[in-house]
């Protein structure tokens, strides 16, 4: 049975959140709308940050060229700056059965991945949506900005261990976000990713997505090494969300195929973000979050 | 193994469908442990590459098959009831005495309980009780359940007839030898009566209980036996008397009595442990009376608290001289006043025995010149006696095989021989010669225990009986078969102890009853004691996860 975190406090304390806060999160590219914030954007344009210059021409703002160039060279040349935009961050935890059957749940890890990157996107500006999904995505906050509204964010994140959801189907509830029309920005998917269609339906899922993704895997090492608590024997294992059964009498060799399995998922996962440009982090469900977070940046910026 | 409750066949039946039962089980069901995971997707894509349709799979987790093949053999072999007491593969009869001794006051209740109680130890099947009264009766047959017995025994009473066990024995042995079932016998008396001599061949036992009644207290006499005199008085003996007592708590336990013809006599205590005493009396004149014992204090059985044996009557054998004055005259009287069994006469006609000169017709020890006799010592004997017994007899009664023949013979230039002959009256007849001091014969030791023997010999004087146990006739002789050893009673009749086998010469205590039974603890509890703790084992085991 699920341990229900009973209070937002036990998802986000102080020291968590001063954690979060010293990473920067850093977009190489950012869409062309929105506000103005930290990020980088692609375009060159009036921004606060010099970047080159370029021939005036006909419509450019006059306030824009550099009359020391002038005097110097008699050419008229406009300067040009960096126009920073903002990245909007869209966390998709997964609360499907699977995701609260064990003790600690691991997707109470996948909840505290998620608010800590918020955390880190709304203190620099970003906007942040959060969309869980099981069987199908719910719109739990709509992508919203400021400092402030972390406490928010962490009280609605909270509820959600109170209804534990249904099965896994990543490409419905992708499908789904599709459709609401957000502006590109950074899809974090927070998940074991056990889709009853395998690496075939995740690949299907992500596939015309426009938004760069983060696959945050939640994981345990007994994912891979079953036995461990399991013992030997015959074992009939049962699918929590599916109800699937399969009789297994548990030897070594039937072990390792598991784990030849277990494996081949892993790499192929690995391999789907690395061709989608993906980032990847394999979560230890039993470890601190923040550390593991902390992982995926290099001296406090992350280059997504 | 025997098997009380299924035949080998079904037994064997009965594993082997056990086994068959559970392989199929084993086979057909394989237990699985439910686990409740996140997802099956792995398992079903590692079994997917091996699974493979067969007609049989191979056999799993034979431990699992074992323990439970172990748990239910133990089982059924515990419902077969093995019986340890039938791995002897002895028949029992238990005689229950109903004959007229039995009529003393609590014997035959004493016999009834002591039946009852030998029953619950035997085997069902291979016991049966009879009862020995004017007729023999099967009151308990093989296969009855044993407390049937209580009620048939409470209808039967000791009737006014002798002993039937012979009868009895009997009968079952010749039924036994025409079924060829008598090998592996084991006849169970419980009664003071005895059965008559016979012969037994094989394992053919004879056992009789003991009928006291140990709760209670009890003091009896166990022993009365006479000895010859320490004195060496040949016309006096002494008595022994073992008197035991069960009464561990009692006073004088071992106060004894004892008369001779009516006439007290002293009793001296030789030997005391516990409460156990043994008495001595001293020089009893054995003039035939009968010696009695009674204990002054007696117990729970009346019947044990008097013994008496009847006394030899053995005088002075009364000897006349009738030899010229002589050297050897002093020598032989010399020799016939020192022997204790004799009393030196001067009468003739007074006289047992008349030692003399050939010429004296009465002479019962005798010497005749060697011209008229051939040997230099001639026996007369019975004539319903050979020869060849009666020569050897005499040497050894006469203590001849102390005389130094071949010096008789280098002293008289003649050769010693010794014969036999048959003769209305026993006499000893002796060289004349051999009186001479030259010859050396009179100077020898072997001279006068030559006479004393002779006078023996030649009266015939009845031996000493030694002794009489509790329950048995005292016997007067003793014979040693292969088969058997009996013990035949003075009227050579009824009484006696049959132990087949024992060595001779040697009287056996009152046996004792069958070795105590298993009691609760038979086979079958261990057995199923045995199954319990497989079970157990393979409990713990499946925990530890070694078993499936």
């Amino acid at each position: 049975m699920p341990q229900p975190v009973s209070s937002r406090d036990e998802l986000f304390d102080t020291a968590f959140l001063e954690a979060a806060q010293r990473l920067r999160l850093v977009a190489r590219r950012v869409a062309p709308r929105g506000r103005f914030a930290d990020q980088k954007s692609r375009d060159r344009g009036s921004g606060l940050e010099f970047q080159d210059y370029r021939p005036y021409s006909h419509g450019d703002d006059m306030r824009a060229i550099d009359w020391t160039v002038y005097q110097r060279l008699g050419r008229v040349f406009v300067r040009l700056f960096e126009e920073h935009e903002d990245l909007p961050l869209y966390l998709l935890p997964d609360v499907s059965k699977s995701a609260w059957l064990e003790s600690p749940p691991r997707a109470v890890a996948g909840l505290r991945a998620c608010l800590s990157l918020a955390a880190i996107s709304l203190g620099q500006h970003d906007s942040v949506g959060v969309f869980p999904f099981a069987d199908d995505l719910t719109v739990l906050q709509r992508p919203t900005s400021g400092k402030g509204r972390l406490m928010e964010l962490a009280s609605r994140m909270a509820t959600l261990t109170e209804a534990p959801g249904g099965t896994t189907d990543l490409a419905k509830s992708l499908k789904r976000f599709r459709g609401l029309g957000l502006r590109e920005g950074l899809v974090v998917i927070a998940s074991d990713f056990f889709d009853p269609r395998g690496l075939e339906g995740i690949t299907a899922a992500v596939r015309g997505l426009r938004h760069k993704l983060l696959f945050v895997q939640l994981m345990r090492p007994v994912d891979r090494d079953p036995a461990a608590n399991v013992g030997v024997g015959d074992v009939r294992f049962v699918d929590c969300e599916s109800g699937d059964a399969h009789d297994v009498s548990l030897t070594p060799d039937v072990i390792a195929r598991y784990q030849t399995s277990y494996d081949a998922f892993g790499t192929g996962l690995a391999d789907l973000a690395r061709s989608r440009g993906a980032g990847m982090l394999a979560l230890d469900a039993d470890e601190d979050v923040v550390p593991q977070i902390a992982s995926l940046f290099e001296n406090g910026r992350r280059d997504v | 193994m025997n098997l009380t409750q299924l035949g080998p066949g079904a037994f064997a039946l009965g594993l082997a469908a056990l086994a068959g039962g559970l392989f199929l089980l084993q086979r057909l069901r394989v237990r699985h442990r439910e686990e409740v995971v996140m997802t099956t997707m792995f398992w079903r894509e590692a079994l997917q590459e091996h699974r493979a349709r067969t007609l049989f799979e191979r056999f799993r987790h034979p431990l699992s098959y074992l323990f439970a093949l172990a748990t239910a053999g133990l089982l059924w072999l515990a419902v077969a009831r093995p019986d340890q007491a039938r791995l002897d593969g002895t028949d029992h009869v238990v005689l229950l005495d109903g004959s007229a001794a039995m009529m003393a006051e609590g014997r035959f209740d004493l016999a009834k309980e002591a039946v009852l109680r030998e029953v619950q130890k035997l085997p069902k099947d291979r016991t049966e009780v009879l009862f020995c009264g004017a007729d023999v009766r099967t009151i308990l047959s093989p296969g009855e359940d044993p407390e049937l017995l209580a009620a048939r025994l409470d209808q039967l009473a000791p009737e006014m007839a002798q002993e039937s066990m012979t009868r009895a024995i009997q009968s079952r042995l010749q039924s036994g030898r025409r079924a060829g079932t008598v090998q592996g016998t084991r006849f169970v008396l419980a009664g003071d009566a005895r059965p008559q001599e016979m012969e037994f061949g094989g394992a053919v036992q004879v056992q009789a209980l003991a009928l006291e009644d140990a709760a209670r207290a009890n003091t009896r006499i166990t022993s009365l036996g006479i000895s010859p005199a320490a004195s060496g008085d040949w016309d006096k003996a002494d008595a022994f008397i073992c008197v035991v007592s069960t009464n561990v708590a009692g006073a004088d336990t071992g106060a004894v009595s004892a008369a001779l013809d009516g006439e007290p006599v002293t009793l001296v205590v030789v030997q005391e442990a516990g409460t156990d005493r043994t008495f001595r009396a001293f020089d009893l004149p054995l003039g035939g009376g009968l010696f009695t014992v009674q204990l002054t204090v007696g117990g729970a059985l009346a019947a044990d608290d008097t013994a008496s044996i009847q006394l030899i009557d053995r005088p002075l054998i009364r000897v006349a001289l009738a030899m010229e004055q002589s050297a050897a005259r002093a020598v032989t009287r010399l020799a016939l006043e020192s022997d204790p069994a004799v009393e030196l006469v001067d009468d003739l006609a007074q006289a047992n025995i008349v030692v003399g000169n050939a010429m004296v017709g009465d002479a019962a020890i005798r010497f005749a010149p060697a011209e008229t006799q051939v040997e230099a010592i001639l026996v007369g004997y019975e004539e319903t006696q050979s020869s060849d017994v009666a020569l050897v007899d005499a040497i050894g009664e006469l203590g001849l095989d102390r005389v130094d023949a071949a010096g008789l013979a280098e002293n008289l230039g003649r050769e010693i021989a010794v014969g036999a002959v048959p003769s209305p009256q026993r006499f000893v007849s002796l060289w004349s010669e051999l009186l001479n001091e030259d010859a050396g014969f009179i100077k020898s030791r072997a001279f006068p225990v030559l006479i004393g023997r002779a006078v023996r010999w030649i009266h015939q004087a009845p031996s000493i009986q030694p002794y009489s146990a509790y329950g048995y006739v005292a016997p007067v002789r003793l014979d040693a078969r292969q088969e058997a050893l009996v013990m035949v009673s003075p009227q050579g009749a009824p009484g006696g102890l049959f132990i087949p086998g024992a060595e001779p010469a040697r009287f056996e205590a009152p046996p004792e009853s069958a070795p105590e039974g298993p009691g609760p603890w038979r086979p079958y509890t261990w057995f199923l004691l045995a199954a319990l703790a497989f079970l157990g084992a393979e409990w713990v085991l499946y925990q530890r996860g070694r078993v499936a």
